[in-house]
């Protein structure tokens, strides 16, 4: 590989007077699931938020497939195939499936991809077809965040940026959500995942980086990370 | 029980009002969480804009302009001038690119206001003197001017117009603009920078049009309907059915476009939103836009019905929508249209059975009473309270 | 020494009640953080009760001033428990709605006493014209006093300056910085809420008795919510929650008008554009939540310590 698919250099985030970022560096090769993981408050949210450009970095560089994205809006982000899916769900409750789904694929115009895209959706989600005219608030939690990511699935990701998707899920739906995020990847789908269970985050992902307040303070193969004595204490519970 | 019927079709008459004015106020508050207080003037200059082209192509071209031209132009001017001041008002309390659209608002808003002077006043339709005076006194000291008396005080307003302009640029500037951004813009500059456009266009309403009330012209002709002494006049039907017309297809562009989905979207969640690659300020100047031009369609249809306007005519229905609105349900469209009949109905029926003079503070009561009872409305609301 | 006219006078004692409004209203609005339309509503209470008392029952003034403070307080007060559970846009909304009931009702209230009355049987002992509706309440016995004015203006600001220093006044500002939190520490914040609510009421009846007997003429729709918007602007360009910042408010905010008659009519049109301005360039007013003692330091407290409420402007000067 000549040169990442996602690069970050030196990237200062401030909240305020906060300085939520601290110089990190991150670089992602295509075909890659690379996870962030770390503490509450570390930085990870914040990392997506600067890639996809709701939050406005002080200083740094954040290039995609070769052009900066540092400062752009986050359609024109979008539209070139880096999608966020963000913490939390966060579909439009009373919206219906469908609609959520259609919502993904909103900057796109080609009716037959769409629709293909909408049928790949379905094949990773079946439960989605069957609620499909529901509203997408009464759904279950784990439904929903079955939404959020066929939603930005509909965006024709070529990195997607998953925030914790296994927040407040039971076991048996965490491992259906790792072992789709793995699918997608092998879809060609190149996967920024950050996730508080750095356990299964790790054993999903290619390469890992810890971020503890602001800074990167490892990273490596995931397993090699996963092995590191620091992380299993901290982070592993071990 | 005729009487009763008879107050019935006012109320549903004048509910249809209230109704198109409440949803523009439900649609804004639903996207942006900010009760745009000017709403109220919008309908009125709407309704202006309507008059003053029916004016201008009869004394200009002597086209009797009919009921959907009139109508249309209403609808755009009132839609240009809602997206007008949510960029150069509201957007900058949330926008972080704040200067520019705050300079070009500002000096584009000082230009068109100029311009639309000038030709106004050279095409001699009857628009105040003291736009005119002021447009060619800052424009270029022209001769016409002296020979009118009082020039002098035109031209120290546009200096100090211009002085503020010059004030408000150098305030936002970049570095102010950056210790700006921490602040949240509360409720209260919100509310008071909605309260400011408010009065500023009524007072710019009373500068240019005069405060004294104009006949509008009778653009569909009255007729009644006589059921025994029951009165159902054409006019009140044609409210009616526009209302009706204008929440279908209200309820198509919400429902079944991609800047309606886009809407919703945002109403539920801009972040989410904006990461689907939904422009947020796009979809925003939308809704002003929409709601807008049902406030035009409302003032101008009021216009017809009760054929005098004046610049302060959207003050009282204006605050009556919003109670439609908040009753209904604030942020939620159907809700908005039920509490315009509501207020409407009601208040025909306190002036047809109790007072016509108190007929106002039946509107705030109803207000006050659904807050304290549920202050989500008849309908609920899709929103919940903002603490 | 400067000649003083009558208009200078007037405009000197228009000063003073704005400062008496201006000041309560930010006890509310400020310190309380409760978002108030309405004072223009409890000053027609105030304005109309005391103006009542001493043209038809004869009352001193200062006993009319009082009792009209406390019919505001008083319905402050009733009015606030039930009002103050709203929040935000709403409670802004229903105050808002609650002085142009207050407003109907002053001229309303003749016909519906009557008809009361009249339903009881009584209607022989009512009188005909209490209010006297729509036409205004004249010929009210003329105070043109600035000695009362800036008298009770001393009191109001010594007042609100000793309740926000109270330990009172801490449970108030904590409701004001974050309700849930001071909830959460125990603080009975409906309760504060209502007293600040209606201890700003009784001063607004206050500043609507003075301001009544000065002009010794008027009509409900001098309180329309126009009203309420000149004070809270006082307010808000002084400052949220700074008192002193609320006496500069209300001082900037009575000149500017009068600076701007040279515009005529234009007057109108730049105030709400300075209020836009304001509100896009410095949101948190002049002086924040700061005091102007803590800015002036030793200066200001030199200026109280003769005093003068409004620092800079000698009010007696025209005595």
């Amino acid at each position: 590989m000549s040169e990442p698919l996602l690069e970050i250099r030196d990237l200062d985030v401030f909240y305020g007077a906060v300085h939520a970022l601290k110089g990190i560096e991150i670089a992602i090769d295509t075909g890659e699931i690379v996870t962030l993981v770390g503490a509450n408050g570390a930085g990870k949210s914040t990392t997506l938020r600067a890639i996809s450009g709701l939050v406005s970095p002080k200083r740094g560089s954040i290039r995609f497939e070769g052009e900066s994205i540092l400062g752009r809006d986050p359609v024109d982000i979008v539209s070139r195939g880096l999608i966020h899916c963000p913490e939390g769900r966060r579909v439009f409750a009373p919206m219906s499936v469908l609609e959520n789904l259609e919502m993904g694929a909103f900057l796109r115009k080609d009716k037959e991809v769409i629709a293909r895209d909408l049928e790949r959706v379905y094949g990773l989600f079946p439960r989605l077809r069957d609620r499909m005219a529901q509203a997408a608030g009464t759904l279950s939690g784990g439904e929903q965040q079955m939404l959020a990511i066929g939603r930005s699935m509909m965006a024709s990701p070529r990195l997607l940026l998953l925030d914790e998707p296994s927040l407040g899920l039971a076991p048996l739906l965490v491992e259906e959500i790792f072992r789709i995020i793995k699918r997608i990847n092998e879809e060609g789908v190149t996967v920024l995942l950050v996730e508080q269970n750095a356990h299964m985050a790790l054993k999903c992902a290619h390469r890992g980086y810890v971020l503890e307040t602001g800074k990167v303070i490892l990273h490596g193969a995931a397993a090699d990370v996963e092995k590191n004595p620091m992380v299993r204490e901290a982070y592993l519970g071990a | 029980m005729s009487e009763f019927i008879q107050q019935l079709i006012n109320g549903i008459a004048l509910g249809s009002i209230y109704g198109l004015i409440a949803v523009g106020y439900t649609i804004v508050y639903g996207i942006l969480g900010l009760i745009n207080f000017a709403h109220g003037e919008i309908y009125m200059m709407g309704t202006f804009s309507a008059f003053l082209a029916v004016q201008f192509a009869k004394s200009k071209f002597g086209w009797e302009m009919g009921f959907f031209p009139a109508l249309l132009i209403g609808m755009l001017g009132a839609a240009v001038l809602g997206v007008a001041i949510e960029r150069i008002a509201y957007r900058p309390l949330r926008a972080k690119s704040a200067v520019p659209a705050v300079m070009l608002g500002l000096i584009g808003g000082g230009a068109a206001f100029m311009l639309l002077g000038g030709i106004m006043g050279h095409a001699g339709v009857h628009f105040g003197n003291p736009l005119a005076l002021f447009v060619s006194t800052s424009v270029s000291s022209s001769s016409a001017v002296e020979k009118v008396e009082g020039a002098q005080i035109p031209a120290l307003v546009s200096l100090a117009v211009w002085a503020m302009l010059a004030f408000g640029v150098y305030r936002l500037s970049k570095e102010k603009l950056a210790q700006r951004k921490k602040l949240k813009a509360g409720t209260l500059t919100a509310l008071l920078t909605a309260l400011g456009v408010s009065l500023l266009l009524q007072n710019l309403g009373i500068q240019m049009f005069g405060a004294t009330p104009k006949s509008f012209p009778p653009l569909v002709e009255f007729y009644p309907y006589e059921f025994g002494s029951i009165i159902l006049a054409n006019q009140d039907m044609l409210i009616f059915g526009a209302m009706v017309v204008s929440m279908v297809v209200l309820q198509l562009i919400i429902y079944k476009t991609k800047i309606g989905k886009a809407m919703r979207a945002v109403a539920v969640d801009q972040d989410a939103a904006r990461l689907m690659g939904v422009r947020l300020d796009f979809t925003i100047s939308c809704a002003f836009a929409i709601g807008s031009s049902l406030a035009a369609i409302a003032g101008v249809l009021y216009a017809i019905r009760y054929t005098k306007i004046d610049p302060l005519m959207g003050a009282l229905p204006g605050a009556k929508a919003f109670v439609a609105a908040v009753l209904g349900g604030i942020g939620n469209i159907p809700g908005a249209v039920v509490g315009g009949l509501i207020m409407g109905v009601t208040e025909a029926l306190v002036v047809g059975y109790v007072s016509s003079t108190l007929r106002d503070a039946f509107a705030f009561g109803i207000l006050i009473l659904i807050l304290l009872v549920k202050p989500t409305g008849l309908m609920g609301s899709n929103q919940p309270e903002k603490v | 020494m400067i000649e003083i006219s009558s208009y200078h006078i007037q405009v000197l004692a228009f000063m003073g009640i704005n400062i008496i409004l201006a000041v309560s209203l930010n006890l509310i609005n400020g310190f309380t953080g409760q978002f108030s339309l309405g004072h223009a509503g409890f000053m027609a209470i105030g304005a109309y009760t005391a103006a009542i008392l001493t043209k038809a029952c004869g009352w001193p003034f200062l006993l009319a001033t009082l009792a009209g403070a406390l019919l505001a307080f008083a319905f402050g007060l009733l009015l606030g428990i039930p009002i103050l559970r709203l929040k935000g846009d709403y409670l802004a909304i229903a105050t808002f709605g609650l002085s142009e009931i207050v407003r109907v009702a002053i001229v309303n209230f003749d016909d519906v006493t009557m008809k009361a009355a009249t339903l009881v049987g009584l209607q022989d002992l009512v009188p005909k014209e209490i209010t006297r509706g729509a036409l205004g309440y004249p010929a009210i016995p003329e105070v043109k006093s600035l000695v009362w004015i800036y008298g009770w203006a001393f009191v109001t600001c010594l007042i609100l300056r000793n309740i926000v220093r109270s330990s009172e006044g801490r449970a108030i500002s904590s409701i004001g910085e974050d309700e849930l939190a001071a909830e959460s520490l125990g603080i009975n914040t409906a309760r504060y809420k209502t007293l600040s609510f209606a201890i700003g009421a009784f001063f607004a009846g206050v500043a609507g008795a003075l301001f009544a007997h000065w002009v010794t003429y008027i009509k409900a729709d001098l309180f329309k919510i126009d009203k309420s918007i000149e004070i809270l602007l006082m307010v808000v360009l002084g400052g949220m929650g700074s008192l002193s910042g609320s006496v500069l408010g209300a001082v900037v905010l009575t000149l500017l008008p009068e600076y701007l008659r040279v515009f005529a009519q234009w007057r109108m049109v730049i105030y709400p554009i300075l209020l836009i301005l304001l509100m896009l360039t410095r949101p948190e007013g002049l002086l924040g939540r700061r005091e102007l003692s803590t800015i002036l330091g030793v200066l200001y407290t030199r200026a109280m310590g003769r005093g003068g409420p409004a620092p800079g402007n000698p009010p007696v000067a025209a005595e």
